[in-house]
């Protein structure tokens, strides 16, 4: 769904014409990828320039360092200094790399074929990769990619014309997701074109001006209108209507949001437990995930101390490492997941998995279990089992069924306090 | 007993953190030690195999967490312990007052089936150290308190009566283990409850 392509991008925007004219969200401002006018002075010893090399960098790293003690916090200055301290550390490990292998791309490439503009690591393409058809996201126009140079980001994927690199205005979603650290979590927070001084929220054209013709469409994420440059008519499923509302339903988005929703995809970011609670009860799959989540947990801690489950592997059978170093976070991803019954079915086969080698593949973890002294039945009691209650004073594992009948009261407790007692008496009568 | 058939002697050590339990176990299994403290997490086990009179014994030997954070797993493999090893650090007091309550915690989660003939064995261990604080004659007086245990000073560091100690441990295991055999072997002919010749395939035999 892709409209407006016609329609070349605002030629004249470059990053300093459309600071004026922008609203600023914190996610697109655009004056934190330009120097800094206060760092101007500055500009040598930080190797802006891509050819440094490895001594010199070593020396720009440092003045970054220094530079960033300098600067208030949250400044425009700290926050443009960490960034470039990132690329550097970047670049330094590059540099390493290719002195140590002659092989290393970096070698064999000019010094065009890769640039960072905005945070976007871009990468030539090359004239073979013609797998299906492309329109650049900064002019909107067919990449041709067999006549025309195009470059895309490592990270998440943008794509435009060797002649559009110069006037990028979107920020890597890579970037902003990272920063930001989490979605937006209000349903569409419109503030209304006249907050936004009717004009694009991402490249500031006017979207009410009698010369161009512009439509203006609204993110369902951002809440914000774009012009149709900025906004290609895509559809996306947006988190703060799952979380709020279990809601699935892909709406329209532009393409900043896109895109960051796409990176973010599979990225753990949402705390459902704190944002809606009340959710688990309503949906009965959510809450099947969340038991088998807890029980994972449980199950986790064998699995990381036994030398057996570590020589096979065993934790790494779960891609999505997240489903099982925690119990809270998901990622849009699993929430979709979980309503397609997907992730519930794929929790039960891998807790199938660690169950087989906890209870029956391996010596070490069944010897970890517990006997519940309770009732001394011989069948091994874990921790992590629905029946098992584990006492918060000295961790000993019984039976549910069987602290209940002693009325709560902790068997082994009892023994460590009646030899303490007798200790304190023993030392009492040596005194004496 | 039938002679020939495969015998596995578990054996497992117990005692305060930093008493040495897992150096004395790779001592005696690998013939290693290493001054370096690593707390054990949980549980670990090492077999060797040794002959007792001419017969062949796989030895399991269960070395455990002395440190109480380390514990917070189970002690299931007490359970089927043909031997328990206490150790303390003749160095450090503290470490043999704990032992009461390693032998009491032992014998309630192992629950075997003769508490008071239970083969134990106590190890002093670190005798290389100066100064001692236990000696060796209070170490002998608990033993003989405890139903004559035997004790066997030790050094893990330069592999000090570690064989010996190890042997004795081995040989006890044996013993208690013949010893449970002959009493289930009271009664020769069992009369199995459990007929495994019985066709499973249930619906069939059903007579309706």
């Amino acid at each position: 769904m892709i409209s407006g392509d016609d329609n070349t991008r605002h030629s004249t925007s470059s990053p300093i014409s459309t600071l004026s004219g922008k609203t600023s969200t914190s996610e697109t401002d655009l004056s934190n990828s330009v120097l800094p006018s206060k760092l101007a002075s500055e500009e040598l010893n930080l190797a802006i320039n891509k050819e440094a090399n490895e001594s010199e960098l070593k020396e720009a790293i440092n003045k970054c360092k220094e530079l960033i003690l300098e600067n208030s916090e949250y400044s425009v200055e700290r926050k443009w200094l960490v960034r470039h301290l990132i690329e550097l550390r970047l670049r330094m490990q590059e540099v390493k790399e290719a002195l140590a292998d002659p092989e290393h791309p970096r070698n064999k490439l000019s010094s065009v074929s890769n640039r960072t503009i905005k945070g976007h690591h871009l990468r030539l393409q090359s004239v073979l990769n013609n797998s299906g058809y492309r329109y650049c996201d900064q002019c909107t126009g067919t990449i041709w990619s067999v006549v025309q140079a195009w470059y895309m980001c490592d990270d998440c994927g943008y794509v435009c014309h060797y002649k559009c690199m110069s006037s990028i205005i979107r920020e890597c979603a890579h970037v902003v997701a990272c920063e930001r650290g989490q979605y937006e979590l209000d349903i569409c927070p419109e503030k209304g074109l006249s907050a936004q001084k009717y004009s694009c929220a991402e490249c500031g054209i006017s979207l009410v001006s009698n010369k161009d013709w512009s439509e203006m469409r609204r993110c369902d994420y951002t809440g914000l209108y774009y012009c149709s440059a900025c906004h290609w008519g895509s559809s996306a499923i947006i988190p703060a209507r799952v979380v709020h509302n279990w809601d699935f339903k892909p709406q329209p988005v532009c393409q900043a949001s896109l895109q960051i929703l796409r990176v973010t995809s599979e990225r753990p970011l949402i705390n459902l437990e704190q944002l809606n609670p009340k959710l688990f009860i309503r949906v009965q799959e959510l809450s099947l995930v969340k038991r088998l989540r807890q029980e994972l947990q449980g199950i986790r801690k064998y699995l990381l101390v036994c030398r057996n489950a570590t020589d096979k592997h065993l934790l790494w059978k779960c891609d999505k490492s997240h489903l099982i170093d925690n119990a809270d976070m998901y990622s849009l991803q699993d929430l979709m997941d979980t309503n397609s019954g997907d992730l519930p079915s794929k929790l039960h086969d891998l807790e199938d998995v660690f169950l087989r080698h906890i209870k029956i593949e391996c010596e070490i973890c069944k010897g970890r279990g517990h006997i519940c002294e309770i009732c001394r039945n011989e069948e091994i009691l874990f921790p992590f089992a629905i029946s098992a209650h584990i006492c918060p004073e000295c961790q000993a594992v019984f039976h549910k069924q069987c602290i209940e009948r002693k009325k709560n009261s902790c068997p082994k407790c009892l023994r460590i306090k009646i030899r303490l007692k007798s200790q304190k008496e023993f030392n009492n009568n040596i005194n004496i | 007993m039938a002679s020939n058939k495969k015998v596995l002697l578990k054996v497992i050590i117990l005692g305060d953190s930093s008493v040495g339990k897992t150096s004395l176990m790779n001592q005696y299994v690998n013939r290693k030690f290493s001054n370096q403290y690593k707390a054990t997490i949980g549980a670990d086990f090492l077999t060797k195999e040794v002959t007792i009179d001419d017969r062949t014994v796989t030895m399991q030997i269960w070395d455990t967490a002395g440190q109480e954070r380390f514990q917070s797993l189970g002690v299931a493999f007490y359970r089927g312990a043909d031997c328990c090893v206490l150790v303390f650090d003749v160095t450090a007091p503290n470490t043999f007052k704990s032992l009461d309550s390693w032998r009491d915690e032992f014998l309630i989660q192992a629950a075997p089936r003769e508490p008071d003939n239970f083969p134990f064995v106590l190890l002093g261990n670190k005798v290389d150290l100066e100064p001692r604080a236990i000696s060796a004659k209070r170490a002998q007086q608990w033993c003989q308190s405890k139903n004559d245990i035997p004790y066997f000073e030790t050094s893990a560091k330069e592999g000090l009566n570690v064989e010996q100690a190890f042997l004795a441990i081995a040989k006890n295991a044996l013993a208690q283990q013949n010893q449970t055999v002959d009493l289930y072997n009271e009664f020769p002919d069992q009369i199995k409850l459990t007929n495994t010749q019985r066709p499973s395939n249930g619906s069939d035999s059903c007579a309706c």
